[in-house]
């Protein structure tokens, strides 16, 4: 059981002058640059980035409905390059569903069973058991332009995994929904995946929904992929300032490496502060620009009282906001740098400790700053 | 409110002129067929004699059902021919679409009357088949072969209406979404496969109107019949001209024209309740 | 309640403007109630004259163009003879029309012309008497015959082993799928009408007109295609597709001559047909003075030649013959005395006997 559900080696896809190898082309013009994935079976694997990263392209390429330039694309350990969409054993649930108008909802879902010559008594029940699955059973007799739109979404998915796919490729199915339909079948859809088991391959755009549903993470931008990881890590160990702040909310800082010594980089941040980390796979020098990351909430705010730590920085308060759940402080470092710090309001008080312009310090854990990759 | 606009879309400029140009010649027609002649005092005289004339002698219905079963053919060959033309033109042309699409449609510039002519040369002793046929030694002696005869008239009248037939086919085909297809593909299904399951249900209502655009005209050919037609190709539109133009005889030419309009109208009925389209189309 | 009567009434309001629309359409008289303006010729300034393309050539009229230097003369076309018919029947105003044989008889019956006064046309005596009898109804003039022609067998010499020697002989099997008739019940009728020798083809009894249909009947297998225009037919056969035609006139011989194809117009025994036209003086006709003139002046021997040698038709006035170019006296005959006495000429038909041969051939056609 050791081969991954698909594998992409240094897959790379560029438009238009598919005859022109790869680097001739120009690496900016690639839509997929050389980008190595791995999903091992039964796991929720999201592609997440933004509009025009390359993740549609991705599912595209392991579906088949696009040609990789170049690479590898393997799915249970076959190569399937040269393999046309309808011999792969992956199914496709649509951005726009695109379920057949002219047929009913459950000759759609037997769709896929129907073109492999599946007997009429088997097919009925396994559709009959697709469309129990996404509870859609009493609509089996309806037209699509009949449905809403989350009936149809459901339709599609059903008409997927009817046919027991090794991989499910999901291409943004949610997005067109409204919110709370929307949270809704994404707890749907993770409890589905957990029930069949089956290797789901997300898209998305939607970093919540990734963090929420995944297990785990591939952070995609101009068709590189930045980070593989669980949500935790991605969230709490970003790699690259793309990753840190795409995901969530981050404060960067700007440093300097100031020495490594035994295995640890020192970095000089302006003032006097200077911060000690553990090697990052990097290979650094000295005097090189460096970017530090942290997260708001992982910040804490306390008055000034003389003594001086070595995980914090002082500063004014300029800014507050009130958001119900936390009080956002913004805080002044020195010119031109500001932090932001979140402090949830657990006491109830609809009165902030502090005031604008109150000169404190800000602390924080050792473990929850980040040296980042460029 | 409602009636009020209805009543407004009634009196525009636009239901004036549908009225005038094609209400009252219409009503003209259906009030001749009832006069006993085409002027002077047979003209006042109201009779049934037409009618009388008309479902009592066998040989015109007859030949209405001919002259359909001509252009039924002509329209089933015409849109086997022609949708795999619309289907090269809508998924493999790419590039060269605009400029094959003129092609198809150059040749309908040309007058028709031109073509059905040339159609004429073609098939005759002196013909461009009778040269093929004798250089391969299947003939000895050049003849008309397939001319004036009704074979000749299905052939000229595909040949006429191929690009009003390609071109409906071509837009539902062009017309159908593209992740359809690709959906197909993806759950499992061959080219063949989708093209049968898909793409041919989905292009149905292109078909049907090219099925129309041809039948319909066809149906009152008389120039083509005339042309190549001989003695068995005559069609009902050619009987309706002899009646206006030798025989004088209005009110009958008019009742024909109203026959051939009512079945077509009824057929038209009937396509249209059995193939309920609204089904076919996409949301 | 209220608002439906409301609706009511717009509805009816509507329905009844429509219907002053379209009923006055419908019931009317064609073109004359709708106010076709008939052409109001100031004075006698303009001659109207309804007539086939090709004869306003101006030297068929030379004396007429200098008598009268300052009239116009506007001619009017039609294409078929039941076209001309309909048009004056409608109302069309004009001086002089130009109908053929078979359908002189409608005109006079329908009161659309006038008595001719032979007496004021000089050419008059000129004018073969077997024609002038054709233009003659109930003792008085109404048609000046003018031009005419033969229509008889054309065959291709090169490829026919026997040239047909009477109307008879196209009923020969040996002329299977090479024949052409003319798409025409008129011609069709008269000519198994004359092959069956029935003395008057324009007077038939019941038994008769079942023996042409059945005559007509038989035919078919022979025949080709039917041929409705001369430029058709002479592309048939000059590309060989037709080796026997029937019916045709001079003039598609002539031209097929000089294109070279090897032709030979037949002189059958019953005699070929002949069809006249002639020119009558309409019942509104606004210049009939005028028109007396120009009858005149085509009659002339000099103007009636020019036709003959230009469309190789005949005229009526004897006189022309011998102006006439001696190749078409040799092809019409013309030095024979007794020629056209053997012609079929076409007499006129009544209004019923059109429908019934129209009736009839339509019936030949569509059997199958």
């Amino acid at each position: 059981m050791g081969e991954f559900a698909v594998q992409l080696q240094r897959v790379t896809k560029v438009y238009g002058e598919s005859r022109r190898p790869a680097q001739a082309a120009g690496i900016q013009s690639a839509a997929v640059n050389a980008i190595d994935l791995s999903v091992t079976p039964g796991e929720f694997f999201t592609l997440l980035g933004p509009s025009g990263c390359g993740k549609t392209t991705t599912l595209r390429l392991i579906a088949g409905f696009e040609q990789a330039t170049a690479g590898d694309i393997l799915i249970q350990g076959k190569r399937m390059n040269d393999v046309p969409p309808h011999l792969r054993p992956v199914n496709t649930v649509f951005q726009n569903y695109a379920l057949f108008p002219h047929l009913t909802v459950a000759q759609n879902v037997g769709f896929g069973l129907k073109v492999k010559h599946v007997g009429a008594p088997e097919r009925e029940r396994r559709v009959a058991e697709a469309l129990e699955m996404v509870r859609l059973s009493e609509l089996a007799q309806r037209k699509p332009s009949q449905l809403s739109g989350g009936q149809q979404q459901r339709v599609a998915l059903a008409r997927a995994i009817v046919n027991r796919p090794a991989v499910l490729l999901l291409d943004e199915p949610l997005g067109a929904l409204d919110l709370k339909l929307r949270k809704a079948m994404q707890l749907e859809l993770k409890h589905l995946q957990a029930q069949l088991g089956m290797t789901f391959i997300y898209v998305t755009h939607d970093q919540e929904e990734a963090l929420i549903m995944s297990d785990r993470i591939a952070v995609m931008n101009q068709g590189e992929v930045l980070q593989i990881d669980t949500p935790a890590n991605i969230y709490e160990r970003p790699a690259t300032r793309f990753v840190a702040d795409f995901i969530g909310e981050s404060n960067f800082l700007q440093g300097a490496v100031d020495d490594i010594d035994e295995g640890r980089v020192v970095v000089k941040l302006p003032g006097t502060l200077r911060l000690s980390f553990a090697p990052n796979g990097h290979a650094l020098h000295k005097g090189q620009d460096v970017t530090l990351a942290i997260r708001p909430e992982k910040l804490g705010l306390a008055h000034r009282n003389g003594s001086e730590t070595p995980n914090s920085l002082t500063g004014v308060v300029r800014n507050i906001a009130y958001l119900g759940t936390d009080t956002r402080y913004t805080v002044e470092l020195w010119p031109d740098a500001a932090l932001v710090v979140r402090m949830q309001n657990v006491h109830g008080a609809n009165r902030p400790a502090f005031a604008v312009g109150d000169p404190i310090r800000i602390e924080w854990a050792p473990d929850d700053i980040q040296l980042l990759q460029q | 409110m409602r009636q009020r606009r209805w009543l407004i879309v009634l009196m525009s400029p636009l239901a004036l002129w549908l009225g005038l140009l094609f209400l009252a010649p219409l009503a003209t027609m259906v009030v001749f067929t009832f006069r006993a002649g085409s002027f002077g005092p047979e003209h006042d005289v109201f009779t049934l004699e037409n009618y009388r004339t008309f479902f009592g002698n066998p040989t015109y219905s007859r030949l209405l059902l001919s002259s359909a079963w001509i252009s039924f053919v002509a329209s089933v060959l015409s849109i086997l021919l022609a949708y795999p033309v619309a289907y090269y033109l809508a998924f493999q042309a790419g590039a060269h679409r605009l400029t094959l699409l003129l092609v198809i449609i150059v040749p309908a510039w040309i007058s028709f009357l031109l073509r059905v002519f040339a159609w004429k040369l073609i098939l005759g002793s002196g013909g461009l088949l009778n040269i093929v046929l004798m250089a391969a030694g299947l003939v000895d002696e050049p003849a008309p072969i397939l001319l004036y005869s009704r074979s000749a008239v299905i052939v000229a009248l595909v040949y006429s209406y191929m690009p009003f037939v390609a071109l409906p086919i071509f837009v539902a085909l062009q017309r159908i979404d593209r992740s359809l297809i690709e959906a197909a593909s993806d759950l499992g299904g061959t080219g063949w496969q989708t093209f049968r399951d898909v793409i041919l249900p989905l292009s149905m209502p292109g078909v049907a109107a090219a099925f129309f655009l041809i039948f319909i005209p066809t149906l009152g050919e008389y120039v083509t019949p005339l042309l190549l037609g001989g003695t068995e190709g005559l069609m009902f539109g050619n009987v309706i001209q002899s009646q206006f133009a030798r025989a004088l005889n209005w009110p009958l030419g008019s009742l024909m024209s109203l026959a051939v309009l009512l079945f077509t109208l009824a057929l038209l009925a009937v396509f249209v309740r059995l193939v309920r389209l609204e089904d076919w189309v996409q949301a | 309640m209220r608002r439906h009567t409301k609706l009511y009434n717009r509805i009816a309001f509507v329905a009844a403007i429509w219907l002053a629309i379209v009923l006055p359409a419908a019931c009317g008289q064609p073109a004359a109630e709708m106010g076709a303006a008939p052409e109001t010729q100031a004075g006698a300034d303009s001659l109207t004259i309804l007539d086939w393309a090709g004869y306003d050539a101006p030297e068929f009229w030379t004396q007429f163009a200098q008598a009268y230097p300052d009239v116009e003369v506007d001619y009017t076309y039609f294409e078929q003879d039941a076209d001309a018919l309909a048009k004056l029947q409608s109302g069309f105003q004009v001086d002089l029309l130009h109908p053929c044989s078979s359908w002189w008889g409608l005109y006079v019956d329908a009161g659309l012309v006038q008595p001719i006064d032979t007496s004021r046309l000089k050419n008059w005596p000129d004018v073969v008497p077997e024609m002038a009898k054709l233009g003659e109804f109930d003792g008085q003039q109404y048609f000046v015959p003018w031009d005419w022609g033969y229509e008889s067998i054309l065959v291709r010499t090169d490829k026919v082993e026997e040239i047909p020697a009477s109307w008879a002989d196209l009923w020969d099997p040996a002329y299977a799928g090479r024949l052409s008739i003319p798409d025409s019940a008129e011609v069709a009728q008269v000519m198994a009408a004359v092959a069956l020798d029935i003395p008057n083809p324009w007077q038939t009894t019941p038994e008769e007109d079942a023996l042409i249909k059945q005559k007509l009947l038989d035919i078919k297998p022979n025949v080709l295609t039917y041929w409705t225009d001369a430029s058709e037919l002479s592309q048939m056969m000059a590309s060989g597709d037709v080796w026997v035609a029937a019916s045709v006139w001079t003039d598609t011989y002539s031209q097929l001559m000089a294109d070279g194809v090897p032709v030979e117009y037949v002189d059958p025994a019953e005699g070929r047909l002949g069809w006249v036209c002639g020119y009558g003086i309409s019942s509104n006709a606004q210049a009939p003075d005028l028109a007396y003139a120009y009858l005149d002046a085509i009659l002339d021997p000099e103007s009636s030649a020019n036709l003959s040698n230009q469309f190789y038709y005949g005229t009526s006035n004897r006189k022309a013959f011998e102006l006439a170019d001696p190749a078409l006296v040799s092809l019409f005959k013309l030095d024979q005395p007794d020629v056209l006495q053997q012609t079929v000429f076409y007499q006129t038909m009544s209004a019923e006997h059109r429908q019934k041969i129209t009736e009839m051939w339509d019936e030949v056609r569509l059997a199958p």
